[in-house]
């Protein structure tokens, strides 16, 4: 909640409420609503109300806002003519809208991509450059695996769908040399970020940076005479850079898709139902799942509802926001479906053609007020939220003293009459309470303007209601918290002090009529104190539990998971290379004793074996040769006797 | 005249013209440089089938990639009819229709009305899925089939009138029964509905 409204977006957007409200306040004028051009935050949160009835902005509005515009590029120029660039200057002023001959740089600037010194521009600007064409060489134009190619054919396919609106008249993204730019950024983006990698409505971030770092160089709307390769791998390395920046800041919500997209569209659906409650029910009624029109606005960051100049405009709020536009988005798209004139016309409607409508919103006649309008309404929200919050908070601390109360005192008519007495009291224990209140407070106190201007309200209204709630006979005793001394304070901290010197005074006075039964009593009343401070206030102050977005812990519980995973494996690994190494040497020494026994032996064995054979082939030879010669001795007289 | 309300989803791989289908459908146009689909998009359209249904068409356009797989499978519940689409000019598209097939049969029940449709049949010269094996894969599978061209606005509106008569045909059978006429809806949150609606379903059937 907190990250959605940082000071700067916050004081931008009083400023532009501002704007606004003047010029509806001179076309108003003569109805008596003059006071519109005080210049005061309590009057511009006021008139954040009025601001709404007159949504259709005249001529008059129409020709401040350009006399506006000189100066507010003038302002611009002065900025960035500087030879350090003052960030936090420009970031406030780009919130209002960047003029179009300056959006290039300071979207670059904002983005990081460039330095405030501007004279590191030139280099850092080649170096990055450089960068991008090796990336482009070592994932592009290299050898692919099957599933490089597959991501590849996906890019492929969709770069040439790629159409912001407002461009399917002209040439420019209908070339092909566009579509490879593009299909080169996306892959390599692609490659470069495997833990989201592509997904369909990603094309349509990339084509908005092209279309804007084009206006430095050629004619966006014009024919493609002046686009030549030079300018073209400027752009593309500079947008490729400023993607993946800007994708920086929305990781965590894309690296779980599905976990991701649903806990924006739940945080949507509650912020829907703050504004326009009946709208939200009526959604629920006909089971319009918030998914179902919100996820494309989610993705491609409402840049396929608005024509480029729009876009354009809610993109510098965003950028200028810095990293934690992501949660700033969704209070835009709440406001987009609670806009004023389309609430009554989607009560009417049925499931299919509500769909139908939040699908193709009719955003072809807006022009860039609504996107001012658009901005402040999301502010609203953001005040409504924290309204909710604040009252959820302070209703469980009534309901806390009351259960005390119910417990602890039984005789609590008598306190009516000690309520004119106790004014000392207020005093002292508004003094103790102030002691210890602050240190909790500290968290919001960091943003003051969160509260200052509407704890008023919340207050008052949280009594209002309370006093028309019924709660127990006790509770009617509360509003000795009386709207005069509310309003006298200034800043939330005196006035949540105030509010606990109020009840703690009224649970005083019960403990002062029951201390004379219990004498235990002083003790009680430090144990409420206490668990007051434990138990309540930190559940109110604890901005990160108001924020249903835990997305940054998750990014972390998945880096660490990451990072267990990893640690793990490379133990297992080095284990199993250990081993293996052992093993080899014991391998390799054995193997090297056995050899030197075995070749000796088996060298002696073939010896003496041969030597057998040998005397064998010896012995063999001479019987035969003896038989042979008795056989031949034999014939040899046989023939002499036949003779 | 007997009115039906029917729950149609779109599906295949990416880009094979399933919102160009539905685009030449509902509005008569077509566009070649339509957005990639994110996620689920939705269209109705009332049609007249035989002079004597007159059907209101519920349709959902899912996207094509699998990153939107997790959030697209939430829609098949319910369906009456699936529209599985692919590219009769692009292989690959044909290639893995069996896990397709699949991942609807799982997702929406036994009970559905499956087409298969090959698109971008303007593209004769181009082909290089053929009409048999299309027909072959439809008949292994025991479902229907037709080529269409979003472009020149073939055999687009017979496609879906096959189908609505194809589960018209069943209702009259007895085989299948729709469950509410209001238009059937889908909430990511609530896990206990399926089970209703299956439950609701199977006493249907029975």
């Amino acid at each position: 909640m907190a990250l959605a409204f940082p000071p700067h977006a916050i004081q931008s957007i009083l400023e532009i409420a501002n704007n606004l409200a003047a010029s509806a306040g001179t076309s108003n004028q003569q109805t008596g609503s003059g006071d519109a051009s005080s210049t005061s935050n309590i009057t511009s949160a006021a008139s954040l109300v009025r601001i709404n009835d007159d949504l259709t902005p005249n001529w008059m509005s129409e020709l401040k806002m350009s006399q506006a515009r000189n100066n507010n590029s003038l302002a611009f120029k002065s900025i960035l003519d500087q030879p350090v660039i003052n960030i936090d200057r420009l970031r406030a002023l780009s919130f209002g809208g960047i003029p179009m001959e300056h959006r290039p740089i300071v979207w670059q600037i904002l983005l990081n991509y460039l330095p405030p010194e501007k004279k590191l521009h030139g280099r850092i600007l080649s170096d990055k450059r450089n960068q991008y064409v090796q990336l482009v060489q070592k994932f592009y134009q290299s050898e692919m695996s099957p599933d490089d190619k597959t991501l590849l054919n996906q890019v492929k396919l969709d770069v040439p769908r790629t159409m912001p609106k407002g461009f399917s008249q002209t040439p420019l993204f209908k070339s092909t040399i566009l579509h490879l730019v593009l299909e080169r950024i996306l892959y390599v983006w692609s490659k470069t970020n495997p833990l989201i990698s592509y997904f369909q409505g990603l094309n349509d971030i990339p084509a908005q940076f092209l279309l804007v770092f084009l206006t430095q160089y050629i004619n966006i709307h014009g024919n493609l005479t002046d686009l030549n390769c030079d300018i073209l791998d400027k752009v593309e390395a500079d947008t490729f850079w400023c993607l993946s920046l800007l994708m920086n800041n929305l990781k965590n919500r894309f690296i779980n898709f599905h976990d991701g997209i649903n806990r924006m569209a739940m945080k949507l659906e509650r912020l829907v139902k703050l504004k326009e409650e009946n709208l939200s029910k009526h959604l629920q009624n006909e089971g319009c799942d918030f998914i179902l029109f919100s996820l494309r606005w989610m993705i491609c960051l409402l840049s396929r509802e608005f024509e480029f100049r729009l876009c354009n405009r809610l993109w510098d709020s965003y950028i200028a926001h810095g990293p934690n536009f992501g949660y700033f988005h969704i209070y835009v798209c709440a406001a987009l479906i609670t806009t004023k004139e389309w609430v009554p016309v989607l009560q009417k409607r049925e499931f299919s053609d509500l769909i139908v409508f939040l699908q193709r919103l009719p955003t072809d006649s807006w022009n860039i007020h609504h996107i001012d309008h658009l901005l402040v309404g999301a502010y609203q929200i953001f005040l409504l939220e924290i309204q909710s919050a604040v009252q959820e908070s302070t209703k469980k601390i009534v309901q806390f003293f009351i259960s005390q109360n119910t417990n602890s005192s039984s005789s609590i008519d008598n306190n009516n009459n000690n309520n004119d007495n106790s004014s000392n009291d207020d005093n002292n224990s508004s003094n103790n309470n102030d002691q210890s209140v602050p240190t909790i407070i500290e968290p919001i106190d960091k943003n003051p303007l969160l509260l200052e201007n509407h704890m008023k309200n919340i207050y008052l209204s949280f009594l209002k209601s309370q006093n028309n709630h019924q709660l127990s006979s006790s509770i009617n005793q509360v509003p000795i918290i009386n709207n005069s001394s509310i309003a006298a304070f200034n800043n939330p901290q005196q006035q949540l002090a105030a509010g606990f010197s109020l009840l703690n005074k009224h649970f005083l006075n019960n403990q002062n009529n029951n201390s004379n039964s219990n004498n235990n009593s002083p003790i009680d009343l430090e144990q409420i104190k206490s668990k007051i401070m434990t138990e309540f206030l930190p559940s109110y102050l604890n901005i990160s539990q108001i924020s249903p977005e835990s997305a940054d812990e998750e990014m972390i519980k998945h880096i660490t998971l990451h990072l267990m995973v990893i640690i793990g494996a490379l133990l297992f690994v080095g284990v199993i290379l250990l081993v293996v190494i052992i093993c080899t040497c014991l391998t390799i020494i054995s193997l090297e004793y056995y050899n030197s026994i075995d070749v000796s032996i088996s060298l002696d064995q073939h010896r003496f074996n041969i030597r057998n054979i040998i005397t064998q082939i010896d012995d063999i030879q001479t019987l035969d040769i003896t038989i042979n010669l008795c056989l031949l001795n034999q014939s040899i007289e046989n023939v002499r006797l036949k003779i | 005249m007997e009115e039906f309300h029917f729950k149609c989803i779109v599906t295949g791989p990416p880009c094979v013209g399933k919102s160009s289908l539905l685009l030449q459908f509902c509005e008569k146009e077509f566009s070649a440089e339509l957005d990639t689909t994110v996620g689920v998009e939705f269209q109705s359209k009332t049609m007249e089938l035989d002079s004597t249904y007159k059907i209101k068409l519920e349709i959902w356009d899912t996207a094509g990639q699998e990153s939107f797989r997790s959030i697209t499978n939430n829609y098949y519940r319910g369906a009456h009819i699936a529209l599985l689409v692919y590219d009769i000019t692009n292989r690959q598209s044909f290639q893995y229709l069996g896990s397709w097939l699949e991942e609807i049969s799982q997702m929406s029940g036994e009970n559905i009305v499956t087409l298969l449709i090959g698109n971008k049949s303007d593209h004769n010269d181009r082909r290089v899925v053929k009409v048999e094996e299309g027909e072959r894969f439809a008949r292994e599978n025991n479902i229907l089939f037709i080529e269409t061209s979003a472009k020149d606005n073939t055999n687009v509106e017979k496609a879906f009138e096959d189908a609505t008569r194809q589960v018209v045909k069943l209702i009259k059978e007895g085989k299948m029964v729709v469950v509410n006429k209001k238009p059937q809806t889908v909430s990511l949150n609530q896990k206990e509905d399926p089970k209703q609606q299956q439950q609701q379903k199977k006493s249907g059937c029975c």
